[in-house]
């Protein structure tokens, strides 16, 4: 019996220090294979005494048995391994940061004026555009702002020649707008304009959107509803809004608009605005005592100062990679 | 302009509240900008005895005093030996106290002496613009009193801003109107009693700039400092005191908005003569500087000698002096235009022609007149001589009709009828009902109102713009196509998905930087009055403030910029384009994208954009100035050059400072929007495709690429497409050449094509390719 103890003990290290699957297939054909321990001794029966055969034969079954179990047991502890080993080379840490493909960014004062278009777009405004080099009519004159007309010394302008000019404000797309279509009309018109006045906080090109609604019945009323509806839209509905008497040639009443931000400074001017000035309808041909309606006009730099926190209003030319990619 | 809050309530009670005050006026069109506190940084300043009073012992022009601020004695030193013992004065102690720029007190010793502390000027006080000695109470006071308290220092100014419409807003009473019709309270003018007798002085008026010009002779009046009160007002609204016949004019000025000017009767050669410059006049004003005339501008003459630049300024020679006994003083109204353009001419802005171009009203030359003469017999002493007044054609008030549907329509709502007429009366508008609305009779000081719609705003703003409702609804308007806007907003995203970031930048440019393109881009206009000379120039190209900004980032440590801009250029015409600037390499942060820009990967990045939009250019190679020969040329659309693409010479990259190769290209966008067609779906083919690539080695300059791809797309129906696969110079290709693989896919739409009818497309392709030159085919797949 002590034979039968060895060889299991044998038998068993064998099995448990098989590393692979192939070792332990090996090892198994030399225990169960045709030429194998177990069968070696199973041929020894028929040359036994018949007495001992029994109890033999119950003992090379035995360790049989046992053989099987431990190796059908490591084979699957191997086959474990070997997935986990597989599995572990195709593991890929998803903390290593990715390639890149940066893509570019539309500049900040872009953002903001499609942000501009799309509100004033579902209010009915469609977009025009029109020259930055122009007429002094169309700047002025057609503006109800005559030369010599204190209201342009607002206008520090930069002058191409004696009567044509670089636009001061989008408003000239107005004038062209009106003479070439015909009431009623919803327009929105964004650009470059320039002041001669170049500073820290004034830069002598900047950008305008201007808006444009001219129908039979348009109040006050209506310019209040929209321009409150679009500063909401833009800067969120929380804001608080004034309306404030102003003065602009070319529209009568005319008003500034400011927003309440909550800031050391209650209210900051964002937009100037009014009721077309009858002398403007009259100048493009139309019926002043027909049609009626509203322009406003307002900076993209402030409202994206405004709306982003940007401090420095040279930012927005400069063109810095670092600021770029912030937006 | 600044309103001070207490010469304010001699027209009207402003009220207690400053804020509340503030708000009504901003509210209803004069926006307070800064509620200004102007004395509110002198601090610890007493009024003290002179208790004692010696000669400083080591020094001859000092005087030492020991003044009680009834806190104890100090010693004071000053040079102002007119002090005597018993004089009553403004004292501040050492570390302490600080005059009206905040400057506090610091201790002196001289020779020995020390100081604890120091007597204020007027001048420290922020009451004169200069003293000459310190500052003594005229009349015995209580020490140990704050000063501010004694001299009414605690005084609130408000920052305001007049529009340019509203010149009787430029003034103390006007501002007192707006309150009055803003809280429906009454005000008053002041209108002293003064008997004029009619004088004799000979005023001739021989210009039509000159509406109306009264003259008051006043004779007698002593020239001195002007009473405290007097300084402390004017101080308050930012002007300096003078003397007190031209502190009077002042005052006058901001009290009605009428500026008036006060001439020594003496320098006056007998009479007035209003009239014309007629051009190189030589005149030295008030401020000492000589002005040369233009020609146009406004005199106030004797005959002889230019006494005022009407409307803008009074000359030096005929001013007020300390000498003067007689005045003339000048109440005119203007012509607003000839005041702005003389004041623009000859580059001199005044509180005067600052209201007479806004216009001045010529009917409230008596009240002014009245009030001057008031206030000079009471201040300055004299007697009234005589008034003569020259007024060629009278200013009437204006009668403008507003109907009621009007209001209504501008308002959205039917104002209370009693309201308009209420708001109107306030404002000095004389309102009557007419038909279906009101007739109103304008006063003059309110050049602003010519029509309807100019008294929808004065309901309006003082009515208050909160009290108009808020709604949306305007009727439905069909608009027009956006799809410009569009293209470039499509054009915008594609870009940026290829990575290039978008520029906005000025467009004006440096002739220097246009110059280094020779003859590339044809100059833009010249800008008459540039803000420097690197921007006196309209881009003639976008790309050389693209380059700038590409070459800022390169400095600053972004070696991999790529760049576009969609904006005007300036050549022939205002066009608008596009432009890309691409450096260093192709994805900054894709490590498994080693590659660099280069001038066909740059290309490709192009082309890619506008593939999408269904847009294939062709491009033919031609040397330009400001590229490196054989690398730029023309970008072409439907056989029109409408763009350039290249490598900057290395002469640019020197100027910009970039050491690595800068790829530009710039292209006329509004010649492609014109040339894109509408998109067409055709059905692509249901049956499988064949591909066959070929290379060969390609001679440069000898063939064009162009001419392979043309032949292999069209050497069989079946030609679905051709591209390149593989591109190569170097080691086993001839030094001329380049070797180029093409994959060509043959496809029918109508059947799968048999191997035979693939092999005899292709075989044709080789034979149509062998036979060209520069072409040698080397293996087939």
């Amino acid at each position: 019996m002590e034979e039968f103890k060895t060889l299991f003990d044998q038998i068993k290290s064998k099995i448990e220090n098989a590393k692979s699957i192939d070792e332990l297939e090996k090892i198994r054909v030399e225990i169960m294979g045709r030429n194998g321990i177990i069968t070696s001794l199973m041929k020894k029966i028929p040359e036994m005494p018949i007495e001992e055969r029994s109890k033999f034969g119950k003992d090379v079954n035995d360790l049989k048995e046992k053989a099987n179990k431990f190796l059908s047991e490591r084979m699957i502890l191997l086959r474990e391994i070997e997935e986990r080993s597989k599995a572990f080379q195709k593991y890929i840490d998803l903390t290593i940061p990715g390639p890149l493909r940066e893509n570019g960014k539309i500049h900040v004062i872009n953002q903001v004026i499609n942000e501009c278009v799309s509100v004033f777009s579902k209010m009915g405004f469609d977009v025009v555009e029109g020259p930055e080099m122009e007429n002094v009519y169309y700047n002025f004159e057609a503006l109800n702002t005559p030369e010599w007309h204190p209201a342009r010394d607002l206008h520090d302008t930069f002058y191409i020649t004696d009567s044509i000019l670089l636009r001061t404000h989008t408003s000239p797309v107005q004038v062209r707008t009106m003479e070439r279509r015909k009431p009623p009309l919803r327009i929105v018109s964004a650009g470059r304009v320039y002041r001669n006045d170049y500073d820290a906080t004034h830069l002598p090109s900047f950008f305008q959107i201007e808006g444009l609604a001219i129908d039979q019945k348009i109040s006050m009323a209506d310019l209040k509803g929209t321009l409150e509806n679009a500063i909401k839209s833009l800067l969120g509905e929380d804001k608080k809004i004034r309306f404030r008497p102003h003065y602009f040639p070319f529209t009568e009443p005319s008003v500034e608009v400011d927003v309440s931000f909550g800031g050391k400074k209650e209210w900051l001017e964002i937009l100037g605005a009014g009721m077309v000035h009858p002398n403007v309808l009259r100048n493009v041909g139309i019926d002043p005592d027909k049609w009626q309606g509203f322009a406003f006009g307002m900076g993209i730099e402030r409202i994206a100062m405004l709306k982003y926190g940007i401090n420095d209003i040279r930012e927005f030319p400069r063109n810095s990679l670092k600021f770029l990619r912030l937006f | 302009m600044k309103i001070s809050i207490e010469w304010l309530n001699d027209y009207i009670d402003t009220g207690k509240d400053i804020e509340r005050l503030a708000e009504d006026l901003t509210l209803s069109g004069s926006e307070v900008e800064e509620i200004e506190r102007p004395f509110e940084r002198i601090n610890a300043v007493f009024s003290a005895k002179v208790v004692e009073r010696k000669a400083h012992p080591n020094a001859d022009n000092l005087i030492v005093c020991r003044v009680d601020d009834g806190n104890g004695l100090h010693t004071i030193i000053t040079s102002d030996k007119t002090v005597s013992e018993g004089d009553f004065i403004a004292f501040g102690s050492c570390q302490k106290a600080s005059d009206v720029n905040g400057h506090v007190v610091e201790p002196l010793e001289i020779r020995g002496v020390k100081t604890d502390g120091m007597a204020f000027s007027l001048q420290e006080l922020g009451l004169e613009a200069h003293s000459e000695g310190i500052f003594k109470f005229e009349k015995p006071v209580e020490v140990g009193v704050d000063i501010k308290k004694l001299l009414d220092l605690e005084q609130t100014v408000f920052e305001l801003e007049i529009t340019p419409n509203r010149p009787d807003c430029l003034s103390h009473i006007g501002i007192a109107r707006e309150l009055s019709a803003v809280r429906r309270t009454k005000f008053k003018i002041p209108k002293p009693s003064v008997d004029f007798q009619q004088g004799d002085f000979p005023v001739l008026i021989e210009t039509d700039k000159c509406l109306r010009y009264v003259a008051l002779t006043i004779k007698g009046v002593t020239v001195k400092d002007s009473p405290l009160w007097l300084k402390r007002r004017l101080s308050s609204v930012g002007l300096r005191s003078i003397n007190n016949v031209t502190d009077i004019t002042n005052y006058v000025m901001m009290e009605f908005g009428h500026p008036v000017h006060a001439f020594d009767l003496e320098k006056v050669n007998s009479r007035i003569v209003v009239k014309d410059a007629k051009g190189g006049e030589k005149f030295v004003a008030l401020n000492s500087k000589e002005y040369t005339l233009n020609g146009g501008e406004t005199l106030i003459t004797d005959g002889e000698n230019i006494l005022a630049l009407g409307g803008v300024m009074g000359g030096k020679y005929s001013g007020i002096s300390l000498q003067t006994k007689d005045i003339l003083i000048e109440i005119a109204t203007f012509d607003p235009v000839n005041t702005r353009k003389t004041s623009r001419k000859i580059n001199l802005s005044t509180d005067a022609s600052y209201r007479f171009e806004r216009g001045v009203d010529p009917n409230d030359t008596f009240d002014v007149a009245k009030r001057i003469a008031q206030m000079v017999i009471s201040i300055s002493g004299g007697k009234i001589d005589g008034i003569v007044d020259v007024y060629p054609t009278e200013v009437k008030s204006k009668k403008v009709f507003i109907s009621r549907e009007k209001l209504s329509s501008y308002m959205s709502f039917t104002p209370n009828e009693n309201e308009v007429e209420e708001i109107f009366d306030y404002l000095g508008i004389k309102v009557s009902q007419n038909g279906n609305g009101w007739e109103c009779i304008v006063p003059t000081f309110r050049p602003d109102i010519n029509q309807d719609v100019d008294l929808v705003e004065e309901f309006a703003r003082i009515h208050g713009l909160d009290a108009i409702p808020s709604v949306m609804s305007m009727p439905f308007v069909k608009g027009e196509s956006n799809s410009w806007w569009e293209f470039k907003n499509k054009l915008r995203t594609l870009s940026t998905s290829c990575g290039y970031f978008e520029n906005v930048n000025y467009s004006f440019s440096d002739p220097k930087v246009e110059e280094l393109f020779g003859d590339t881009f044809k100059r833009g206009p010249k800008l008459l009055n540039p803000v420097s000379p690197e921007m006196s120039l309209m881009r003639s190209s976008l790309i050389f403030n693209l380059i700038d900004s590409l070459s800022y980032n390169v400095k600053h440590q972004e070696n991999n910029v790529k760049f576009f801009e969609i904006g005007k250029a300036f050549e022939e015409k205002e066009e608008e384009r596009i432009s890309f600037a691409a450096t260093g390499a192709v994805s900054t942060f894709d490590y498994t994208d080693k590659r660099y820009e280069d001038l066909l990967i740059f290309k490709g990045e192009i082309e890619s954009i506008f593939k999408n939009m269904h847009i294939d250019f062709e491009f033919s190679n031609e040397d330009m100035a400001g590229f490196e020969n054989g690398r730029c040329g023309r970008i072409l659309l439907n056989g029109k050059k409408i763009g350039i693409i290249g490598q900057i010479s290395e002469k640019v990259n020197e100027f910009f400072d970039v050491d690595t190769p800068i790829y530009v290209a710039e292209l006329k966008i509004e010649e492609i929007f014109k040339n894109l067609r509408p998109f067409r779906y055709e059905s692509y083919s249901q049956y499988p495709s064949s591909f066959k690539d070929l290379s060969m080695f390609v001679k440069k300059g000898e063939i064009r690429a162009a001419e392979i791809f043309k032949t292999a797309r069209n050497s069989s129906e079946y030609v679905q497409d051709v591209r390149v696969v593989d591109l190569y110079t170097g080691k086993g290709v001839p030094q001329d050449s380049y070797s180029i693989t093409i994959r060509v896919t043959y496809n029918s739409v109508k059947k799968t094509l048999s191997d035979q009818e693939i092999d005899s497309a292709f075989s044709r392709l080789m034979e149509l390719l062998e036979s060209m030159k520069g072409i040698t085919l080397r293996k087939v797949r």
